[in-house]
């Protein structure tokens, strides 16, 4: 079942990684990516939400019932959760991207030792 | 929202609104706000950081956003958004199908095999490419998220067998087919089109009452798939046939051969099967709730 969603497209593999460590609202998923790839992935608004829909409808993600605490945060906001297929695909997805980085080692296409 | 760090990106706000107008509505109703706030955060950020000057290149990153996620929403089928996309697809298959279908079809009847088998060529398993094209080119659009691909192929192919073995012998008890080919200027084949059409419309529902076995989604009441193929095949058959004849004597006009034709006409039956199951299609397929209506707290 979760290899029919494999191979994951950048977007939805980032917002999935995110999501593994706990709930986030659309903007701390952003920043999030930002900083996890040293600023080398950013997404805007309209990308982000792309992929949040597209994996809200593929129930990868499921919307989370909590709401902060309205004088923290706006309460208005939204926050995502994996979904338990969700850390399937994501646990696959990353499966499949270890065979490839390891064969990219040992072809030393790039440094044994980087990783 | 703090008002006065929001102030100073009031307008970059208020065009990133407008930009929003462009997205689908589905997707501005459901996800709009949030896309919104997002943006908001951003700005805020950007302005707290570099001034104006952050707020100026944050445009050159939201501008290639916006267009990229504009056209993959606009040109996805794995979202609900772009209905006249999915129905185009829909219809551009079916009228593929069936043109294609026919084409091989011919090719096996000219070439004399059901004779060889002791078939009449006129009779269902010659109509066999037809259905195998059909369910080929319906099962490309309804992708593997949909349906069961293979066996949706196959259903349709023994259902528009089936349907045609049946709505043959009905023909032949009925003494319909002794009526000839159809012509524009007289009337009593005008009049009996609706209830030739009856024929076209069984075929339908059995290959609908098949087809349904294939969907993903248990969800999908056989009912309504069997009644929205039923109606779209008598749809088909009622406005094929005078269609596919105006188009023919056009084609004649300029010189096709018979080839073209029998193509032309196909594909128009084809087409407006499609054009009539597109519409009911897209809303059984997406009849769902949204994982976000579902997960809603005050839902």
């Amino acid at each position: 079942m979760a290899k029919e969603f494999l191979p994951l497209n950048h977007a939805d593999l980032h917002i999935l990684l995110v999501l593994a460590d706990g709930e986030r609202h659309g903007y701390g998923i952003m920043s999030d990516v930002e900083e996890i790839t040293g600023g080398s992935t950013t997404f805007g608004p309209g990308t982000l939400y792309t992929s949040i829909k597209r994996l809200l409808t593929s129930r990868l993600i499921e919307e989370s019932a909590n709401r902060p605490d309205p004088k923290l945060d706006d309460e208005r906001r939204r926050y995502y959760r994996l979904s338990a297929l969700g850390r399937k695909v994501l646990a696959a997805e990353s499966e499949r991207l270890s065979v490839l980085l390891r064969y990219a080692r040992d072809h030393r296409i790039i440094n044994p030792k980087a990783i | 929202m703090n008002t006065i760090k929001a102030q100073p990106g009031l307008w970059s706000i208020r065009c990133y609104r407008w930009l929003m107008w462009l997205y689908p509505s589905s997707f501005v109703n459901e996800l709009g706000d949030s896309v919104e706030q997002a943006f908001r955060d951003m700005l805020r950020d950007a302005f707290q950081k570099r001034g104006y000057l952050g707020i100026a290149t944050l445009w050159f990153r939201i501008i290639p956003d916006f267009l990229f996620s504009a056209f993959e929403l606009l040109t996805s089928t794995t979202g609900d958004y772009l209905k006249w996309y999915f129905r185009l697809r829909w219809v551009l298959a079916c009228a593929l199908g069936l043109g294609a279908g026919s084409m091989v079809a011919l090719a096996l009847r000219t070439s004399g095999v059901f004779e060889q088998w002791g078939l009449d060529p006129r009779w269902a398993l010659a109509g066999l490419p037809l259905w195998l094209g059909l369910g080929f080119f319906q099962s490309y659009v309804l992708t593997s998220r949909f349906c069961d691909r293979w066996r949706w192929v196959f259903v349709t192919a023994v259902g528009g067998v089936i349907g045609t073995l049946v709505s043959n012998w009905l023909s032949a008890v009925l003494s319909m087919s002794s009526l000839g080919p159809f012509f524009l200027n007289r009337w009593q084949t005008w009049a009996l089109l609706p209830a030739m059409a009856l024929l076209a419309a069984l075929v339908g529902t059995a290959v609908g009452l098949l087809q349904w076995s294939a969907f993903r989604q248990s969800d999908v009441r056989r009912i309504h798939w069997v009644i929205v193929c039923a109606i779209g095949a008598y749809f088909s058959g009622l406005f094929s046939l005078p269609v596919s004849t105006v188009v023919s004597r056009l084609a004649m006009n300029i010189g096709a051969e018979e080839v073209m034709l029998q193509l032309l006409g196909n594909a128009v039956a084809g087409a407006l099967l499609g054009l009539a199951t597109a519409g009911p299609l897209k809303r059984v397929l997406w009849k769902l709730p949204s994982s976000a209506e579902v997960a809603r707290p005050d839902a």
